[in-house]
């Protein structure tokens, strides 16, 4: 039985050999980081979502092309970023569900507090789609996932510093933005 | 300036935790409904495996009862005929040379196989 602890190139060997205990814990494992990936591409919740869900089906569909099971995560996480892609292309014909009110917000919290909720979303997606997509995934990956610089770094094959700098960069023109932001909605 | 982390908790997917568990559920099924796929695709492909053993089996069974006798009498019609070429080029050696051999020539040259 595949456990928590067990590393990616466990899990997808285990995967291959049919365990399906072993796709839920990579899907687990994975979900949360590939979902800020998806929506570090499409800036859209609903879409980033769709991407996901898409992406992973296909690489569980083909686990037997993964080279290196070592590399699961830097292997799916281009599958991930290939269907984002192609759903941001293609998001108006595919999207079926509109962003819904439990997709936009807490479904438990009031009317008030779900529309503050949606504008702040609207505002912070608004902000992040004016920096670049390697911004976005780095800042949403640290802030949002709470990787450290380390793990980004090896993630996305850039040094620390590089990791840094892009934090400290696109932090910067995020509290600018939302600064300028929260004055035009005043 | 930068100082610190930027609160993106609103993007925070389990912020609404009832939709995040439903999006979870949703794809381990899909997940779980590919596995099937797989694993049904991988017993067909044993399955067509093991239709076709025997008759593969068979079919290389009657290919070496044939063709090892075939690939025997073959050699052996070629180290017949080994000799008869051998003395043809030495004849037409002589010929060439405008030699005239022998009867002893000749009849060594037989005994020999053509061989110098």
């Amino acid at each position: 039985m595949a456990d928590i602890t067990e590393s990616d190139g466990e899990l997808v060997r285990a995967v291959r050999g049919g365990n399906r205990k072993a796709a839920g814990q990579l899907v687990q494992r994975y979900l949360r980081s590939c979902r800020a990936l998806a929506l570090a591409v499409t800036g859209d919740i609903a879409t980033a979502e769709d991407a996901c869900q898409d992406a992973f089906v296909y690489a569980i569909e083909r686990i037997d092309d993964c080279r290196d099971p070592a590399k699961f995560g830097a292997w799916l996480r281009q599958i991930v970023r290939s269907h984002a892609r192609n759903h941001l292309r293609y998001a108006a014909v595919r999207r079926t569900e509109p962003l819904s009110d439990s997709t936009a917000t807490g479904a438990r919290d009031s009317p008030a507090a779900a529309a503050e909720l949606a504008d702040v979303r609207e505002r912070l997606l608004a902000a992040l789609s004016q920096l670049s997509e390697e911004r976005r995934e780095i800042v949403l990956l640290h802030d949002l996932e709470g990787w450290t610089h380390m793990e980004i770094g090896e993630r996305l094959s850039m040094p620390e510093g590089t990791v840094r700098s892009h934090l400290h960069h696109a932090r910067r023109k995020l509290r600018e933005l939302l600064g300028a932001l929260a004055d035009r909605g005043r | 300036m930068d100082t610190g982390k930027l609160d993106l908790s609103p993007l925070d997917p389990e912020r609404d935790a009832e939709h995040w568990q439903a999006t979870v559920d949703r794809l381990l099924e899909r997940v779980d409904t590919a596995m099937e796929q797989r694993s049904q695709r991988q017993d067909d492909a044993l399955q067509l495996i093991a239709s076709w053993r025997r008759p593969l089996l068979v079919a290389a069974a009657i290919a070496i009862v044939i063709l090892i006798p075939v690939e025997i009498a073959l050699e052996l019609n070629e180290s017949r005929d080994e000799p008869v070429t051998r003395l043809a080029a030495m004849s037409a050696s002589w010929a060439e040379a405008d030699e005239t051999p022998s009867g002893a020539e000749i009849l060594r040259a037989i005994a020999d196989g053509g061989r110098q």
